[in-house]
């Protein structure tokens, strides 16, 4: 499956949330983007998953469709029912499914979030665990592309990479992700693609390898690189001869044993 | 009424006068003046003909039940025509349109009025105007503080409300309907996270307040008001004058 918007405007009263974006997601891509407060990041989301409509412009599929899921920002706020089995399976009460095939995709859902406990109170998890749930309360739908607005926001490290290892395996078995985030280490560790957003409009696309390459340029626009690409970079500047193109953590420390 | 133009307590106590007139008035002369006030009021307070004429548009099926009910259960003994229970009399069907006319009137007076001050204004205003009743030991402070958090907590629950209801509608949810019931229960989804959210915002302002020292009851320093200019002693007078002439009239 494909998304695509083409020339996509989303004009509010003072100004532009988003202007003139084109863009397509192609099955099975990672695509990362990062942008300053502000800069339209929420809107082109949103506009993807059909849940605010263009100004301008074209998108497709057109419409809200479960073909297309999305996480907003702190999901766990939208959960509401007593049990998580309940709160996850909201999303099929519009499919006519029979009860097992209902519990199944449910279980399935949670098991991909790595969550069991499908008796448990939502509102009396930890913040990590609701965060998965409301993850879940999406993913039981299974879309082919899934959207999300700052994951690991608010997450402590361990909770972080469970989310992260999520979501590598949810593009693993094909489907495309699609994620706003200002967490750099995250975007280099596992996107494929990465858009950068000012303003409202994309300035930049390209891999996460050469787009952290230019580390003032990110600088300018408010962001930041990975740690991996900074300590690369402050060697580099002191004299030691490294690969090019270090971003991930992992293939910072492979070059440093191979010095060392 | 535009924002600098007068001071905030001559907004307040324009829109009190406004409402004890409206009160006051019984005869078609001073309704028709207080409609045609609401006119340039409104246009001084930056609304729109859209937001002017909302509150008639989204309450008229309350207003239409408020007139039923005065004009078909009146207890005039010549009514127009009758049937079971139901007394059309022509006392209940002008009564039924001032009592309609009454409350549009205060239902556009306050639009005007939350149009043209800032939340941080009507406070400062609310207290300065209850202020003579701490000679009662009524606490002023914190009725104005209580009003005041209420009245910043609205756009914030208003943000709150649109951010779960995208994304509940991500999931699937679909507001609305034709079925009261199923109308009122697919609320449930977006009204018991927004209802957590507000309880968590208040718990978190509580705890954020008593963090700078708040306490109840504690002596706090105050704006000083700037004396009323000439446009605000005008603005008064010709308030209260509006007073009197519906009561005469």
């Amino acid at each position: 499956m494909r998304l695509e918007l083409k020339h996509g405007t989303v004009r509010y009263p003072t100004t532009d949330a988003i202007k003139d974006v084109s863009l397509s997601i192609e099955q099975g891509s990672f695509v990362a983007i990062m942008g300053a407060t502000g800069s339209g990041k929420t809107t082109l989301l949103e506009v993807l998953a059909g849940l605010i409509p263009l100004t301008e412009g074209s998108v497709s599929p057109t419409g809200f469709s479960q073909r297309v899921g999305i996480v907003m920002q702190h999901p766990e706020d939208q959960l509401f029912a007593s049990t998580v089995e309940e709160d996850v399976q909201f999303a099929l009460k519009r499919q006519s499914l029979s009860e097992q095939e209902r519990e199944r995709k449910v279980k399935e859902a949670l098991d991909l979030v790595g969550f069991t406990d499908m008796h448990a109170c939502p509102l009396t998890l930890s913040g990590g665990q609701k965060r998965d749930v409301a993850i879940a309360g999406v993913l039981v739908f299974h879309p082919h592309v899934l959207l999300l607005d700052e994951p690991t926001s608010g997450l402590d490290p361990h909770s972080r990479t469970s989310l992260l290892q999520t979501l590598a395996g949810i593009n693993a078995r094909g489907d495309a992700i699609v994620m706003a985030s200002h967490d750099a280490d995250a975007v280099a560790e596992y996107a494929s693609r990465l858009l950068i957003m000012d303003h409202g409009k994309i300035l930049r696309d390209g891999t996460p390898s050469s787009l952290f390459m230019d580390i003032e340029g990110m600088r300018h626009l408010h962001l930041g690189v990975s740690h991996a690409r900074t300590i690369a970079s402050l060697m580099e500047a002191k004299g030691v001869r490294l690969p090019k193109g270090i971003v991930k953590e992992a293939d910072l420390i492979s070059a440093l044993e191979d010095i060392l | 009424m535009t924002d600098g133009i007068f001071d905030a307590r001559t907004k307040l106590l324009c829109f009190l006068l406004f409402v004890t007139a409206v009160i006051e008035a019984g005869t078609l002369l001073p309704f028709l003046v207080l409609v045609v006030l609401l006119f340039p009021a409104s246009r001084s307070a930056g609304l729109c003909a859209h937001d002017f004429f909302r509150p008639l548009a989204s309450l008229w099926q309350f207003f239409l039940l408020v007139w039923l009910m005065n004009a078909f259960f009146s207890t005039d003994a010549r009514p127009l025509w009758h049937w079971w229970i139901f007394n059309l009399t022509e006392e209940g069907t002008i009564q039924g349109l001032l009592v309609v006319l009454r409350v549009l009137l205060i239902v556009e007076a306050g639009a005007i009025y939350t149009a043209s001050s800032s939340t941080k204004e009507s406070v400062g205003a609310i207290n300065w105007t209850l202020t003579p009743l701490s000679l009662f030991r009524v606490p002023v402070g914190e009725i104005s503080l209580i009003i005041g958090s209420a009245l910043q907590f609205v756009p914030m629950l208003q943000e709150e409300t649109e951010r779960i209801k995208k994304a509940q509608k991500a999931r699937g949810a679909v507001f609305g309907g034709k079925n009261l019931i199923k109308r009122a229960k697919s609320m449930i989804p977006l009204l018991l996270p927004v209802f957590l959210r507000a309880f968590s915002h208040a718990d978190a302002l509580a705890t954020a307040m008593e963090a700078r020292g708040y306490q109840s009851g504690g002596r706090r320093t105050k704006r000083k008001h700037p004396p009323f200019s000439l446009c605000d002693k005008l603005a008064l007078s010709g308030g209260m004058i509006l007073v009197v002439f519906c009561y005469l009239a």
